[in-house]
């Protein structure tokens, strides 16, 4: 516990720390958006044709298509017109080694703490880092192609991978699926693509960084990650972006496929810019993450801890298709001063006795408002289907709200849903406990929250876990006492 | 406009009273329809067999009230309303019954002005514009009753497909008591529609315990609207039992008004064969320490749905609410179906608000244990259901009547 208090302490008096820019010269598409920038984007990255003709039917798609008005947020409308699509770092070259990479850039993710540097490899985790719109930089490569794994940024994957991108592509969240989803498949420009051969058991972490570091831009990556029968794979995604006071459009779109007998472990630290204590400026997060357990055994595991963007809209989901297959999810999802965050997650249970968990903790401070939007569906052949769903809010302050919307569907008399939750705030008694033991408020309204949330940061890979308390406390800087 | 809103445009017409505020719902209404599956509201059920079928306002039916079980069983004061239409009644002068249009001015203003949550609500538009004029109840401060006051709905569909609008204002002043129970019981083959908004307003240290009984057999249908508001210092009481008719949606809104009111929500819905049962309910805290306290359970047979949908709305001054929530369900066929949202929008932090929801099946070693000592199976779990709502019927005060549901329920259990 001293240790974490030690953490917490270091960082409770510092601001978003991500907020720098770095001067880096970009390669950037016009403002806007039409057909023409669909076609840049695809020929700038030199793809296939199918390619481009699966773009453009999504963004003929996307054009009918409304934004959505159920989420329990308000922002203005965006002008999706006003956003750069594509901005890539210059000069963008083939890249063999780290000596190649810009010094700007590798001084970004020095900054940043990401281990692009391979001296690093004690570390043991293999990152993709994707600024405004391109993969800059994969690391371990080498190394796991040697078992067959391929981890590489998507575009490289369209070239030298085709067949396999071109089967999974959009299977588990079609370009039809929804407003963010059909503009992410017009016009994403990079992401990472992870694919792990029939059983083999990835040895290393695989991690992706996102930056958004241009003004004016949005980032539209899109990951895929397929994990084919009998193996494994965790997963990690962290994110950061400059500050400034203009609102900026990250809308990603993750999809997971997991074979018989696999398993797949996605972590993510969400901690983009949130705006600052006037809600002014920050990232709207709109994000579509799904994974599909297709065989039977599979499994797919989310973690998210969502500290930052001004707007959150995030609901990844598990489609529990394969016999025995098990979907869990995680979450701490924590919004302070102005920040809106409406998130959670479906199961849907398809197949026969599958099993799913959902573990949300919501910390909402300031003038915030965190919602939890869950869904729990039992279809009719989902014999013996079992769901445990738990979320949990807390309070900091009468300005904020806390929000549960859950969402609980059976249609078949063998299953076992239970769902429960609770709102309050850190009890006077709590609080009174510790300091009488010589703790003062802050530390231990700190240490309540980390042990409020601790079921969640437990699932975290280590490197992960700490970051993600450091986060907590930054991101409830102010609002405790 | 769709089918029934064409077809009840006369009898808004026909309205000789509260022009004004009838003609603000029904222009609400015709402009937004009746709700579809894409309204949030209304996501789990829908209107469209409603809307299709042909149904019509009938008044002047002379119907022979027939033996009804539970006019005969439940000790009460009578009020008897025909296709929405008062029809007679039986109170004691305590109590004073009249038309809104007859009541005085202050009680007209205070119940156009009473807070409510139903007005978005385009079923409870369409009451208020096309249901006669709005039944007062008032119980004069410091009164009780020493009956529950029965408040029954006949509806005639031996000729024409009914439709029936009706609209009741409950008073009860300060420091009085009052029992209320509604039931709804159709005659004839035909199907019916009713559609009811009842709402009472509680002074400073009054109490109402609240019954909506549903067991009627026809082919009814049924929307209503209950609002408890909770106007000084008080407390409630209200079960809702659904156990039969074809399609029920019953909203009921718990509104906390004034600090230190209590109240609480019970129900129990039992459906089986094609029946679609939809209960929303809202517990809507504006003030600080109150408590609000809900329990709704369902047992769903043949291919029947059962809809929940609770919120509990904790507003910025609501400090020190406690709000609990549940929703139990047992699903006893394959085809049988449960759409359950329990939802908490809270912007108040010092509350203690909670909510639960499970859905399964009944306990596999309860019914072992009870076949190992030679009870049959259809008999054990007939005993466990019976178990299972009986945590619901508990909370019917009066004996005549939880006997009544009591035998109603084990009859539909043992089958």
């Amino acid at each position: 516990m001293g240790d974490s208090l030690k953490v917490l302490e270091e960082v409770t008096s510092s601001e978003y720390k991500y907020g720098f820019v770095t001067p880096l010269e970009n390669d950037s598409a016009p403002k806007g958006l039409n057909e023409d920038i669909v076609r840049f984007i695809s020929n700038k990255k030199n793809e296939p044709d199918w390619l481009l003709q699966w773009r453009l039917k999504a963004f003929a798609l996307w054009q009918k298509m409304e934004a959505p008005a159920w989420p329990n947020v308000q922002y203005p409308a965006i002008n999706f017109q006003d956003i750069i699509y594509y901005s890539a770092p210059k000069p963008k070259k083939q890249l063999n080694s780290l000596d190649e990479v810009d010094p700007e850039l590798l001084a970004t993710f020095e900054k940043l703490g990401i281990s692009l540097d391979e001296q690093k490899r004690l570390s043991g985790v293999a990152v993709d880092a994707v600024i405004d719109s391109i993969s800059i930089k994969t690391t371990f490569k080498d190394k796991l192609a040697e078992l067959g794994i391929i981890f590489c940024s998507l575009s490289e994957a369209v070239h030298e991978h085709p067949e396999l991108v071109k089967k999974y592509l959009g299977t588990v969240v079609p370009a039809t699926d929804n407003y963010f989803a059909a503009l992410n498949s017009a016009v994403f420009s990079d992401g990472s693509f992870c694919y792990i051969p029939k059983g083999v058991r990835c040895p290393m972490e695989l991690s992706t960084y996102f930056r958004i570091n241009a003004a004016g831009t949005g980032q539209f990556e899109r990951t895929l990650i397929v994990a084919d029968e009998g193996s494994y794979v965790s997963y990690l995604e962290g994110c950061t972006a400059p500050q400034r006071d203009e609102n900026q459009l990250h809308a990603a779109v993750v999809e997971l496929v997991a074979m018989e007998k696999s398993e797949i472990k996605y972590s993510t630290v969400q901690n983009w810019y949130p705006g600052d204590k006037d809600g002014k400026g920050g990232i709207y997060n709109f994000v579509t993450k799904r994974g599909i357990c297709a065989g039977a055994h599979a499994k797919i595991s989310w973690t998210q801890v969502e500290t930052g963007s001004a707007i959150t809209w995030k609901y990844p989901s598990v489609i529990l298709k394969g016999d025995h297959s098990v979907g869990e999810f995680y979450s701490v999802a924590v919004t302070n001063n102005m920040q809106q965050a409406d998130t959670g997650t479906k199961m849907i249970h398809l197949g026969k006795n599958t099993r799913s968990r959902i573990v949300s903790k919501g910390i909402s401070a300031g003038r915030s408002q965190n919602s939890y939007r869950g869904l729990v569906k039992v279809s009719k052949r989902a014999d013996n289907a079992r769901n445990f769903s738990q979320c949990d809010s807390l309070l900091m302050g009468d300005q904020c709200g806390a929000h549960t919307f859950p969402y609980i569907e059976v249609d078949n008399s063998t299953a076992t849903v239970e769902h429960e939750a609770t709102t309050s705030k850190i009890g006077e008694d709590q609080i009174f406990y510790c300091n009488q033991r010589g703790l003062d408020t802050e530390q231990a309204v700190a240490m309540i929250v980390n042990g409020y949330c601790k079921e969640v940061l437990n699932q975290l890979p280590m490197e992960f876990a700490v970051e993600a308390q450091k986060l907590l406390a930054v991101s409830l800087e102010g609002s405790v006492g | 406009m769709s089918t029934l809103l064409q077809a009840l445009k006369p009898a808004f017409q026909a309205q000789q009273n509260w022009i004004e505020q009838r003609t603000s719902a029904w222009n609400a209404l015709e402009k937004s329809g009746l709700p579809g599956l894409k309204d949030e509201e209304w996501k789990y059920t829908s209107l469209q067999n409603l809307d299709s079928q042909n149904f019509q306002v009938i008044k002047n039916t002379t119907i022979q009230v027939p033996g009804l079980e539970i006019l005969n069983r439940v000790d009460a004061y009578t009020i008897i309303l025909v296709n929405g239409e008062l029809s007679s009644h039986q109170l004691p002068d305590t109590i004073q019954v009249s038309r809104l249009s007859a009541a005085p001015e202050s009680i007209q203003n205070s119940f156009w002005n009473a807070p409510s949550l139903a007005q978005q609500d385009p079923l409870t538009q369409l009451n208020v514009a096309v249901s006669d004029d709005p039944i007062v109840l008032r119980l004069p401060a410091g009164k009780s009753l020493d009956k529950p006051v029965h408040l029954v709905h006949l509806l005639d569909a031996s000729q024409k497909q009914v439709f029936s609008a009706s609209r009741l204002l409950v008073h009860v002043e300060k420091n009085a008591r009052l029992s209320l129970i509604e039931s709804f019981h159709t005659f004839g083959s035909l199907s019916s529609f009713s559609n009811n908004f009842t709402q009472a307003l509680l002074e400073q240290d009054a109490h109402l315990s609240y019954y909506k009984i549903q067991q009627d057999t026809g082919d009814a249908h049924h929307v209503g609207t209950t609002e408890v508001v909770h106007l000084g210092k008080s407390t409630s009481h209200s079960v809702t039992i659904s156990l039969q008719g074809t399609l029920i949606r019953n909203n009921f809104h718990l509104i906390f008004k004034a600090p230190h009111s209590e109240g609480h929500m019970y129900g129990l819905y039992m459906s089986g064969g094609e029946q679609h049962i939809d209960n929303h309910t809202i517990a809507d805290h504006a003030v600080p320490h109150c408590f609000s306290n809900e329990l709704y359970k369902g047992i769903l047979d043949g291919s029947s749905t059962g809809v929940f949908n609770g919120k509990i709305f904790v507003r910025q001054d609501a400090q020190k609410t406690n709000a609990f929530q549940s929703n139990k369900n047992v699903l006893l066929s394959q085809d049988a179906k449960i759409n359950t949202k329990p939802q908490l929008e809270i912007f108040a932090d010092d509350v203690k608000c909670s909510h639960g929801a499970t859905t399964g099946q009944l306990d596999e070693s309860a019914l072992f244990y009870m076949r190992a000592r030679g009870i049959g199976e259809e008999q054990a779990k007939a005993l466990l259901m019976q178990a299972f709502a009986n945590d619901i019927l508990e909370k019917v005060e009066f004996d005549d009547l939880r006997a009544l549901l009591l035998e109603a329920i084990e009859k539909r259990l043992l089958k």
